[in-house]
């Protein structure tokens, strides 16, 4: 239904600007460089991904996954208990059922029962209790985004069923098993040689140029459609596009929107495009003046015009937002009316509350998306319309999420992907550790309090209802809009499905694709 | 970076022709022709913001739209007008790179001239200093100025002037060095000048063939510095040449003029500065020759 312990991290670590050697010849020779890979050679079927970018910091651990790469391997070589499926919502994975009790702090989760290791063994009870002990005892990232769960109430009831008693009742239990964080790992798990459940196998490993996956034919699910999976890195997305019409990758996992007419105007290759959660969101802090004023808030929401800027960032590619967060979470108000672009209106409410006009606001930004600059100068030139007067600031990614994260009074960042329960738990109630606005409300956390203790789904929803008109009306946030996956795919590549809940491509759900 | 052979000038200053640089300058068809270029550069600096045909900011078409009629040099990564921002985008890559090479000479330039008179212990200190800072790469020392004080059009500009420091006091105390031992220059010493008065009436007006070479060569190293800047990502936020280029470069497949026209204009200029300043060269080569 909603939220998962996606990245507990802000997503633009992920990504880090090349502090490379500069000049300006040398920006002509950047997009040509590419890697190649050979397809298919015998009868076997190599699929290649090309993805921007892998990482010597990817982790064979899924538990300490932060990076593209480290997604990436989690997605392949192992299982979560529950998924975002296709269509937005929560389903098992490696579980086959995930139960509440009457109340929700107790909920049981029956595994597969054909699920096995990649040496043979069966997956059971045993596994998934040593891995959340795990998180804990070694204090891993999941640890972080599991408050409710009490390690030492986690049970084997037999080999197939785990019983998990909560610090406190939450609904929210089965969508905080969907990230790649929370894969289930073997009792005895080695991080050095990563056995796992899932659809292939880790079979050569090039730190930061390529991962090489082997299909794991016994996968529980059914084999994944090839016999070969190569992720190949590039260094931006120019030329992960150039390489996929050349014909060196059959996927191209992140197309720049002002590229997609090239790939589908190439003959034998197109762009699998679809609707995400997933935005680049203003966070404005709430401790600093101009926006601890809530009128300042709002003219500020007033003041982007979110049409304009999916047409001119984004070539059309995606999906109005209206400040509050995941439309494809079935407890989404879509009753809210839709903010609109009004200039005139944002300043004539700045002048009434007494503001000078043009009102002077500094905005923080780093590449934490490779759209995220021009949003922020798309900002820059709508707001000023609106009489806010916005300096731009670029810093580096280590500089924006390092000591002075939280301190900029309005930056972008990188959400989504979450559920309702869990965006507003990482990032808008009251002990939310990314709450980089530090907005609080009493009754929004009431409320929040409340709802994740309600088993009843139309209960549930009227509450959201009133969380998200907080939000709407007072909140810290401007959800523009909602980004949409771009996939650049060649014609022989079949299976391709939306997964508007998942970060990357398909999630990273690579099993699903075929070739031929 | 930029290696540069100290003309020997050790002509006292009753002896100058104050127009001789400017005359053999005159003269030199390739001055005309570096001259001419930084002109033309400079003049559409100064006219674009009038002339250009919608703000720079203004969105007008769609993302990288090819070159159309009303649309000359077609539209960029967000679709702005190229030819209005190549029009406005001049001002402050101009500006910024001329206060910083003014102040990095500034400093460098008195910096060099003091090294020059002092003792040999003191030099030699004041020398392993910045020869301390040459080893690290301009660029490097750019980058951690800026990742400490963020991107701005100061900590640009002083971040930029900062790295030419020692190459200038480098080059200035050589320079120096051919005046302190001049009979001229030790009868003002003796007759007891101050620092401050042998700094800048005797040796100054001696070296000043140097310092206008060695301001040359430093524009264009500033400029270069701020475009390489600007394409990694740091620029001061306002429409400018080398941010262009960093913003454009994405599309460079679908609209290469995004990033040429802005090409084409620093180019231009530094191509132009290049010429002035070989010419500037030769005209104090050939004086100190005489």
């Amino acid at each position: 239904m909603f939220g998962t312990t996606h990245s507990p991290r802000p997503r633009g670590l992920r990504r880090s600007i090349p502090i490379a050697a500069a000049g300006l010849g040398f920006v002509l020779l950047l997009a040509g460089c590419t890697t190649s890979s050979s397809t298919d050679d015998d009868t076997s079927s190599v699929l290649t991904v090309g993805i921007a970018s892998l990482s010597d910091a990817d982790s064979l651990d899924p538990a300490e996954a932060t990076t593209t790469g480290g997604y990436v391997i989690s997605r392949q070589v192992f299982d979560t208990l529950t998924e975002f499926g296709p269509d937005g919502n929560w389903t098992p994975q490696l579980a086959t059922a995930v139960e509440p009790g009457d109340t929700a702090d107790v909920w049981t989760v029956t595994l597969a029962d054909d699920a096995t290791w990649s040496d043979g063994d069966p997956v059971t009870a045993d596994d998934v209790v040593a891995t959340v002990k795990r998180w804990f005892a070694e204090e891993l990232p999941p640890s972080g985004s599991l408050p409710f769960i009490d390690p030492d109430q986690v049970e084997a009831v037999d080999e197939h069923t785990v019983k998990f008693t909560l610090l406190y009742p939450t609904v929210t239990f089965p969508e905080a098993f969907t990230s790649p964080t929370t894969a289930i790992v073997p009792a005895d798990f080695d991080p050095a040689k990563p056995i796992g459940s899932g659809p292939f196998v880790l079979s050569d490993n090039d730190p930061g140029v390529q991962l090489t996956f082997t299909a794991n034919k016994d996968y529980f699910r059914g084999a994944p459609g090839v016999d070969e999976l190569d992720v190949v890195s590039f260094a931006d997305a120019t030329s992960a596009a150039s390489a996929l019409t050349a014909g060196q990758i059959d996927v191209d996992a992140s197309v720049d929107p002002t590229i997609v007419d090239v790939i589908d105007g190439t003959t034998g290759y197109s762009v699998f495009d679809y609707g995400t959660s997933g935005t680049l969101t203003w966070v404005m802090n709430t401790q600093q003046a101009p926006f601890d004023d809530p009128v300042v808030r709002q003219a500020l929401r007033l003041a982007v015009d979110r049409q304009q800027l999916i047409d001119q960032v984004y070539n059309g590619y995606g999906t109005l937002g209206n400040d509050v967060f995941n439309p494809y979470d079935p407890m989404y108000d879509a009753d809210l009316p839709q903010r609109e672009y009004d200039p005139e209106a944002a300043k004539a409410m700045l002048e009434a509350a007494g503001y000078t006009l043009p009102l002077a606001v500094k905005l923080v930004g780093t590449d934490n998306q490779p759209t995220s600059e021009r949003q922020n100068e798309v900002l820059v030139q709508q707001a000023a319309a609106a009489g806010f007067d916005i300096q731009y600031e670029f810093v580096d990614s280590a500089t924006f999420y390092g000591d002075a994260y939280g301190t900029y009074p309005l930056s972008l960042s990188f959400w989504g992907f979450l559920g309702i329960f869990d965006q507003a738990a990482f990032t808008i109630t009251a002990t939310a550790p990314y709450n980089s606005s530090h907005w609080t409300d009493p009754e929004y956390d009431a409320l929040f309090d409340q709802a994740i203790q309600t088993v009843d789904d139309t209960e549930r929803k009227d509450l959201v209802a009133q969380m998200q008109t907080i939000e709407y009306d007072s909140g810290p946030y401007i959800v523009p809009m909602f980004l949409d996956a771009l996939v650049g795919l060649s014609d022989d590549v079949s299976g391709a499905t939306a997964y508007p809940n998942s970060d990357g491509a398909f999630g990273y759900n690579f099993r699903i694709l075929s070739l031929g | 970076m930029t290696s540069l052979d100290v003309p020997d000038i050790t002509t006292p200053i009753h002896d100058r022709h104050t127009g001789s640089l400017l005359r053999a300058m005159l003269v030199d068809p390739r001055a005309w022709a570096g001259a001419v270029a930084v002109v033309a550069v400079v003049v559409v600096t100064l006219l674009g913001p009038l002339i250009a045909p919608t703000p720079p900011g203004e969105f007008v078409a769609r993302a990288y739209a090819a070159p159309a009629p009303g649309l000359p040099l077609g539209a960029d990564n967000l679709g702005r007008d190229v030819l209005s921002r190549v029009l406005v985008g001049g001002g402050a890559f101009l500006v910024e790179g001329l206060i910083a090479a003014a102040l990095g000479i500034g400093v460098g330039v008195v910096l060099g001239m003091l090294i020059g008179i002092s003792g040999r212990r003191t030099a030699g200190f004041l020398l392993f200093l910045s020869d301390s800072v040459m080893v690290i790469p301009q660029i490097l020392l750019v980058l951690i100025i800026l990742a400490a004080f963020g991107a701005n059009p100061v900590t640009l500009t002083v971040s930029v002037a900062l790295a030419q420091i020692a190459y200038t006091a480098r080059v200035v105390n050589a320079a120096t060095q051919g005046v302190v031992t001049e009979d001229y220059f030790r009868a003002a010493r003796a007759s007891g000048a101050g620092r401050a008065g042998l700094l800048f009436r005797e040796v100054l007006p001696n070296i000043i063939g140097v310092v206008l070479v060695e301001f040359g060569v430093r524009l264009s190293v500033c400029f270069v510095a701020l475009a390489s800047l600007s394409y990694l990502g740091f620029s001061s936020g306002a429409v400018s040449w080398g941010a262009m280029i960093h913003e454009n470069q994405g599309g460079i497949t679908l609209q290469p003029l995004a990033v040429f026209a802005p090409v084409i204009m620093i180019a231009v200029f530094l191509l132009g500065m290049n010429l002035v300043r070989d010419a500037l060269a030769r005209a104090v080569a050939g004086r100190s020759a005489r």
